[in-house]
Parts: structure tokens; C-alpha cells; sequence
């Protein structure tokens, strides 16, 4: 899969991030990252142009409430609804509902391992092929657990 | 209806929608064949060199100078893949700071396991983005020795991007590449080193019949970044390619042709477990094309 890695708002720590993207990249993905400091509309402008299927966020700032759901947002907006939008870094647990409302599929939280992103990827592409829900604006409840 | 037909993608990409041009560019890697008119010769520039130079950050500054001149421009960063997951982790993107990304467009194209070779589709997606009206495009490639100069079977103007703080200038020389160059950057101007890195170069060209111009920059400051884009434009395209663009590009098609052969797998596994040597692998491969 094509799978974008971004880094959205003034957040500056990417460790993570790069570790991730080189865990996809061992497990066969292409991976696209995007550098720090990107808004919401040039991570989707980034996806659209990559032919992304999916979009993995990384914010360990406090301010993925308020990005995340407007990255979800301008996806659906131009027409992406089919991509998957996972998001890792330091979300706490009473935040994540709401993510999930927004079309969130995946959160990785501090600890989880480096397979869980590549067997998430591989459930998303199962899933996929049986044209179950996957994408941001696929609807459903759908989510990693 | 959804209309994902590559003509209609086409159509609609003709119109400016970028989600098309980029599932189009998908299909044409994944080898779906295009028939794509010709009616624009397209305008390449191939930037390659070595690993840390500045490539990326450098034509960040080249794209956003040219867009902010009304030029539409196309960058195809091609990176290499992993030889053991397929995988690829294409960060050439993470760069483009300056450019106006409504204006750039920015595609990482991962190797997908053809060093040495021309990237499936690649020329393919050039002529297309020509034909959609991209002025200049771009081709992004990291040059470490022979085995990555496949821009240049698909680029008619080279810039070959080296810089001071990479311990031994004399790779790019060994490499080969500096004299089949049609300019080179030092980069890094603002850095120590820098003049004694262009002097290097100049030294080691000093020797051939019409060496590239060595020019520097500072991708970081800006310095330079006009008069290279000057030259950029004023200097002849290699169209009609020289005899040493022109050994590189048939035997990049060749790698390309070889992998694509159906008797491939089964060589590379014969030749893993010892049952044959590389050389009967390849006489092998040869036999078959004999036969053909």
C-alpha cells in the first residue's frame, strides 16, 4: 500500500513517526513521509497527489483534537472517503471516542508494537477486498482494537 | 458512476483535478498500458547525485522560482526500494517547503526493485504529464555509481548536485557521472569547504573535451539559485544524446527487459541456492532471448 505518514501542526517530535514509516516500510509498504510542521490541508493535498490509501498521523502536542478531525474532514471533502486514517502518538483515552467519531480507524498509543501498524494495514486490506467499511467516509464502527 | 478508466482519468486530469492525474500515474506504475499523444515534446530536467547533497532541498527552491514564474512543474522523486520487503520509504517530499504545492506537483515513485533499471511506467508518466500541459518536469534520483543513472535515458538535461561535506568529492568522479552531466551544483555554499569542493570537481573535469560548468549554490540561503536556473535554461538539451548518455540508456533498457523476463525468478532462485552460477544464469537469459 501507498501509505502517507505526516506530521500535522507545530508538533516537532518525530521519532515516532520515522519509526513507524521504516517498521511500513520493512513490512512491504511504500511510505511517504511528509516532514514536520504540515496543516491539515497540505497533508490532504499530499495524499491525494500520492494516490494514498491510507494516512497515518502522528501528534504528540495536544492538538489532535483539533486537527485531526479537520483532517478527517478535508478528506471526505475531496472525495477521498475510501482512505483509512490511523493516528499514533500521545492521545489519552478520553479523546479517543471522538476520534473515532471523525472516521478514525487505528490509534497507536505509546507502547504498541512495531507489528501492530502492519497487521492493522493487512486487516485493512482484507478488509478491503470484501468491500467491508475501511475508509474515512466509509461509515461503520469499525476500529482496531 | 465511477468513471476510473484511464481515459477518463486523463480527461479529467486535462481539466485539472489532481485526484485523477494521481490515480492515473498509479495505473501507469502498476503497468497499465496508456496511449498517450504526443503532441508536447516534454521538458526533463533528471537531477541525480549522491546521498545528503541537498537534491531535494535544491529543487524545492527550483520548482517554487519556476512556479512563482507561472510555470507548471512536475517532480518525480524516485527512491530505492528494499531488496527483502518491496517496501520503500520515500521521504524526498518531507523537503518541499517553499513551493506552492497548487502549483508543484510531487510524486515519490518508489525504485520497486529495478536498480540500475528505468522505474516501470516512468517515461510513461513523463510524457503524460507533458501532454497535460506540466512545463517542466522534474526526475529525482539518488546517483550512488553506475547502477542509478537512469535518469538519464529519460531526461535530456542532467545537473548532477554534490557538496563539501562528504568527505571524498572523488566518488562522484569515480562514478562516472560528472562528465555525462550537463552542469554540476556544488552545494552548500554557506558551508567551509564548499570552494575547495568546487575547485575539486573542476579539477577532475579539467581533463575532458567540454566539461559541465560547475556552479554554486546554496539551497539553504538561496545563493546561486538564479544563475542556476539561468543556465538551466539557456543550455542545449541533449536530445540527440551523447555516446556515453547514450551505452547508459540502452543498458539501463536492458536491465529493465532482463527483469521483465519470465525465466527471471527462476533464475535469481537457481543462482541463490547454487544450482548455477551467475554466469550460466545470465548465458541462460541470453539462450532465451536467442531463441525469441
Amino acid at each position: 500500500m501507498r501509505v502517507v505518514i505526516a506530521k500535522a501542526g507545530l508538533d516537532g517530535h518525530d521519532r515516532g513517526a520515522k519509526i513507524i514509516a521504516r517498521a511500513l516500510r520493512d513490512g512491504g509498504h511504500e511510505v511517504i513521509y511528509t516532514g514536520l510542521r504540515r496543516t491539515p490541508e497540505q497533508i490532504v493535498a499530499i495524499a491525494r497527489d500520492e494516490d494514498a490509501s491510507a494516512v497515518g498521523i502522528s501528534t504528540l502536542s495536544g492538538a489532535h483534537a483539533r486537527l485531526i478531525p479537520t483532517i478527517c474532514e478535508l478528506l471526505r471533502a475531496e472525495g477521498m472517503d475510501e482512505v483509512t486514517v490511523f493516528v499514533g502518538g500521545i492521545i489519552p483515552d478520553t479523546d479517543r471516542e471522538a476520534l473515532y467519531g471523525c472516521g478514525v480507524r487505528a490509534i497507536f498509543g505509546p507502547g504498541t508494537s512495531i507489528n501492530e501498524p502492519i497487521t492493522f494495514l493487512q486487516n485493512v486490506n482484507e478488509r478491503t477486498q470484501q468491500n467491508l467499511p475501511v475508509g474515512v467516509g466509509h461509515g461503520g464502527d469499525w476500529k482496531w482494537s | 458512476m465511477e468513471l476510473n478508466s484511464i481515459f477518463s482519468l486523463f480527461a479529467n486530469a486535462k481539466h485539472g483535478d489532481r485526484r485523477s492525474l494521481a490515480k492515473l500515474l498509479t495505473k501507469i506504475e502498476n503497468g497499465e498500458e496508456i496511449d498517450i499523444p504526443t503532441t508536447k515534446a516534454a521538458w526533463v530536467l533528471g537531477v541525480t547525485g549522491p546521498p545528503g547533497a541537498g537534491k531535494s532541498t535544491l529543487i524545492d527552491r527550483l520548482a517554487s522560482y519556476w512556479s512563482e514564474n507561472r510555470q507548471r512543474v512536475a517532480i518525480l522523486a524516485v527512491d530505492p526500494s528494499s531488496p527483502i520487503s518491496g517496501g520503500a520509504l520515500l521521504g524526498d517530499r518531507a523537503r518541499m517547503v517553499h513551493s506552492n504545492p497548487a502549483q508543484v506537483f510531487f510524486r515519490s515513485i518508489s525504485a520497486r526493485g529495478n536498480h540500475g533499471g528505468i522505474p516501470n511506467g516512468l517515461e510513461d508518466m513523463i510524457q503524460t504529464l507533458s501532454e497535460l500541459g506540466w512545463d517542466r518536469i522534474i526526475i529525482e534520483t539518488v546517483g550512488v555509481g553506475q547502477g542509478e543513472f537512469a535518469v538519464i535515458s529519460v531526461a535530456d538535461r542532467i545537473l548532477l548536485v554534490d557538496g563539501p561535506d562528504r568527505g571524498d568529492v572523488l566518488q562522484a568522479e569515480k562514478a562516472g557521472i560528472l562528465e555525462i552531466a550537463d552542469l554540476i551544483a556544488c552545494n552548500k555554499s554557506d558551508l567551509p569547504g564548499s570552494l575547495a569542493a568546487m575547485k575539486s570537481i573542476e579539477d577532475g573535469l579539467s581533463y575532458s573535451e567540454n566539461p559541465p560548468p560547475v556552479i554554486g549554490v546554496s539551497s539553504l540561503t538561496g545563493d546561486g539559485i538564479e544563475n542556476l536556473i539561468h543556465r538551466i535554461e539557456t543550455m542545449e538539451p541533449d536530445l540527440g544524446k551523447s555516446t556515453a548518455r547514450a551505452k547508459i540508456s540502452l543498458e539501463c533498457s536492458m536491465i529493465s527487459r532482463i527483469r521483465k523476463s519470465p525465466l527471471y525468478d527462476d533464475v535469481v532462485n537457481d543462482i541463490s541456492k547454487n544450482k548455477i552460477t551467475s554466469k550460466e544464469g545470465a548465458e541462460r537469459l541470453e539462450e532465451y532471448y536467442g531463441r525469441l
